[in-house]
């Protein structure tokens, strides 16, 4: 089911109903419920991978019980890497089968030795690299001794499931999510409405932005060789808006929903395109994700390398970056734009005194200070994201090569069908963003704020009818298929 | 709990009621059109209804259809008494419900279906097709329609008026920057035809893009071949005859296409279901040469297009001894 879609506003009234007036005398029942949406949610995309997720619910929380139990170092691990191996092993086959078989395949013709092509029909099951990530850090965690394991299995069930955040996350750490099914959840109204204003912008973004950038964007990485170089810029740069348009506002209607609930998720995004430096980009960038590296895959890789001091913090960070491209997708271009975005932190690496961290796990509200000479830095970094966008977006890694040709060889023109209505609405968007950079969304109101009442329901209104009436035709979020 | 209620209440009976006054604004001049009796779509189904099974050829799709096929042309050649149903942005699964409401009162020996790729793309104008549907006498017919045709989509748009007339309200408020085309009336119809002597401008040709193709649309051919498939077993289940054409572009915006995917397209999958069809484009192209100065614009034949499709028409259901 889409966040954008008819049959999720007819969905989520219900569950709501049921979850605060039918079934709110026990917390058990609460959570069958939730489980229950939250698989009728994912089924009804394709009933027949919800098996994987029961699968590795299953496991997961037996595992989780056994390394808790066990003192033995040795069979701790031995719990550990069958966890490990099953999750990846589910990521491996549905994501990486029939890319790992095509570059072995064309590494043995490119040496002269011929081999037939071999690739199964592998259905990408939705949102499997998040949830398999979230059962992961589970594991890790309590491998760490950092997690009690949890003795209620459908809390658990419904941790791994819980429909807001299954398909394209926030990666949740059971740190902070599971304890919220297992206690009590009490309606606060400040929180539902701003939960509701953030539903409404994260439509918004995805709709009015993403969804109407999508076609502008598809033609031209579709037949970039027929395209001029002013075309290829502007290509690059709608795309950069519609995937944060799209990413960011699939992330709002899941913080915006779980809130309804009485759940609180971990900020994801915090404003990226503000920011100075990739360093800090990172920091404000699928947050989830990149602390779930930065936890589980840089930190010990970069202590099991320390001896070489920053190249071993380099090679560790790289390393991070690539398999965070590979995480993306199966492909190469992937792989080079996470290779591309590690090149990126050299300087930063090399002229810090310091390096112990991609992100931080801190959600600030504070609003950040700008000079005016953080602008060309905001430029700059924005339009080195733009770069690595290229290879992200285009089909192969040899496309984006033509593609970077094109723009560095021909003598730029004026793009065309310049999609004007969309870039006035990422201008509004921007702008509004930038105002309220301080926030945890563009529709964030204090409580104290100054805004008159009726001021703000005609910015709601005037919200959701330019989303009914300038709404593009629907697209599927862009990192459903990660 | 109740505070949250009583202001979502609040926004929503906010929301209905802007509802409401879109829905006056746009819906008013159809009901007057209705009273009037001037309403096209109204005065097509009004002879279907009233004219008991008294067609035998019914001209199914969209606008090109119903500019494309003169009845009177095809009557006096064929001896049959036909009718042009083609409605605005009529698209296949529109057509087959059509069909399905126009059969329980018509009996017709063959039906004439036109095909182009945005009659199966992912870009509906519901206004256009509730405005078809709200015609049909078959509640039925129209419930299957808006929820087993076109789903959580279709009653989101039957229900909110700002969603229906969304394309009018963005062409409304563009309009408020830019100067608007005068909507030309449309009023000579003959036997659902309409009969237009506009001749396109030079200057519009230069503006003309290339015809529908696989890049340009989001022509979904899984979407297609369901609903083709109903249709052909609708028809055969009444005896009928299925015909299906593709109405002329003009010529200038054919030399600007490249490789023509629709006529590849409709070409193999007729062949493949043994369905007769007719590319206007190209059927006798050496005694139907279309000029620019056929058309009323970028896709529509005006009269001297149309007495050219009909003929057309007439010719292949007649060489081919349909």
């Amino acid at each position: 089911m889409l966040f954008n879609s008819f049959e999720f506003f007819v969905f989520l009234p219900i569950v709501f109903v049921l979850y605060w007036f039918v079934l709110n005398k026990k917390l058990s029942i609460q959570n069958i419920l939730l489980l229950l949406a939250s698989y009728v949610f994912y089924g009804w995309w394709d009933i027949r991978f919800l098996s994987l997720i029961i699968l590795s619910t299953i496991l997961d929380y037996y595992v989780g019980q056994k390394i808790h139990n066990t003192e033995e170092p040795k069979k701790r691990k031995y719990w550990l890497w069958l966890s490990m191996g099953f999750n990846l092993g589910l990521l491996g086959f549905f994501k990486y089968f029939n890319f790992f078989i095509d570059s072995w395949i064309s590494g043995f013709n490119s040496v002269g030795i011929e081999m037939d092509p071999f690739t199964l029909n592998i259905i990408l099951p939705v949102g499997i690299s998040f949830y398999t990530f979230q059962t992961m850090s589970y594991s890790l965690d309590i491998h760490k001794r950092k997690l009690t394991p949890t003795k209620d299995f459908v809390a658990f069930a419904t941790f791994v499931a819980f429909f807001p955040q299954l398909v394209a996350g926030p990666i949740e750490r059971a740190s902070n999510l599971l304890p919220q099914f297992l206690r009590r959840r009490k309606f606060n109204f400040n929180i539902a409405a701003d939960g509701l204003r953030q539903m409404l912008w994260g439509l918004f973004k995805k709709i009015i932005i993403a969804d109407n950038c999508a076609p502008y964007v598809n033609e031209i990485f579709a037949d970039y060789s027929n395209q001029s170089s002013g075309t290829l810029i502007l290509g690059v740069i709608i795309f950069a808006f519609q995937i944060y348009a799209d990413f960011s506002g699939y992330t709002d209607i899941a913080i915006g929903t779980a809130r309804l609930f009485g759940f609180d998720f971990k900020r994801n995004f915090n404003f990226p395109y503000f920011s100075r430096n990739i360093s800090e980009f990172w920091k404000k960038w699928h947050i989830s994700l990149s602390s779930w590296l930065n936890d589980y895959l840089f930190t010990p890789l970069a202590i099991e390398f320390r001896n070489y001091r920053k190249h071993g913090i380099f090679t560790a960070l790289f390393l991070t970056f690539l398999i965070s491209g590979l995480w993306h997708g199966a492909g190469w271009n992937f792989i080079f734009w996470g290779g591309l975005h590690g090149l990126y932190y050299i300087p930063v690496i090399y002229s810090k005194k310091r390096f112990t961290s991609i992100t931080t796990n801190k959600s600030t509200s504070k609003k950040e200070d700008f000079s005016f000479s953080d602008f060309p830095k905001i430029i700059l970094t924005f339009l080195m994201v733009c770069l690595t966008y290229i290879f992200f977006r285009a089909s192969t890694i040899t496309d984006a090569f033509g593609y970077i040709k094109i723009i560095i060889t021909e003598i730029p023109r004026w793009p065309a069908g310049v999609p004007y209505k969309s870039i006035f609405f990422i201008i509004i968007v921007m702008v509004t963003e930038w105002f309220q950079r301080g926030k945890e969304h563009g529709l964030q109101f204090n409580e104290n704020s100054t805004v008159p009442v009726y001021l703000r329901w005609t910015i709601y209104l005037v919200l959701l009818l330019t989303i009914l009436v300038f709404s593009g035709e629907q697209q599927e979020f862009i990192y459903f298929q990660f | 709990m109740k505070k949250f209620l009583k202001k979502l209440g609040v926004f929503l009976l906010l929301f209905i009621a802007l509802n409401l006054v879109v829905d006056y604004i746009y819906n008013s001049a159809a009901h007057e059109a209705i009273e009037n009796k001037t309403h096209k779509n109204y005065l097509k189904w009004t002879d279907i209804h009233q004219n008991k099974n008294s067609y035998d050829l019914v001209i199914m799709g969209a606008s090109r259809a119903y500019y494309a096929f003169n009845p009177d042309i095809i009557d006096a050649s064929l001896n049959i008494n036909s009718y042009n149903m083609g409605t605005s942005a009529q698209d296949i699964v529109e057509s087959y419900y059509s069909l399905k409401e126009i059969f329980e009162y018509q009996n017709p020996k063959y039906v004439v279906l036109d095909l182009f790729f945005p009659l199966s793309d992912n870009v509906h104008d519901y206004s256009q097709i509730f405005s078809n549907a709200y015609f049909f006498n078959s509640n039925k017919t129209k419930f299957e329609l808006i929820v087993e045709g076109y789903g959580g989509s279709g009653i989101a748009n039957y229900i909110l008026p700002v969603v229906k007339f969304n394309n009018y309200i963005k062409q409304d408020l563009m309009g408020l920057f830019k100067e608007r085309e005068a909507i030309k009336p449309e009023t000579n119809w003959i036997k659902g035809h309409l009969h237009d002597t506009v001749t396109v401008t030079k200057w519009k040709i230069e503006l003309f893009e290339p015809i529908p193709n696989f890049r340009n649309t989001t022509f979904d051919k899984k979407r297609f071949a369901t609903y083709f498939n109903k249709i052909k077993a609708l028809i055969e289940s009444h005896n009928s005859k299925l015909i299906c054409v593709r109405v002329p572009y003009p010529p200038s915006r054919l030399e600007l296409s490249g490789h023509d995917d629709e006529h590849e397209y409709y070409s193999n999958f007729m062949k493949s279901v043994e369905i007769p069809f007719f590319d206007l484009n190209t059927y006798k192209k050496e005694t139907y040469y279309y000029i620019d100065q056929d058309f009323a614009d970028y896709h529509h034949p005006n009269y001297r297009g149309a007495i050219k499709a009909s003929k057309q028409l007439v010719e292949a259901i007649k060489q081919n001894k349909l």
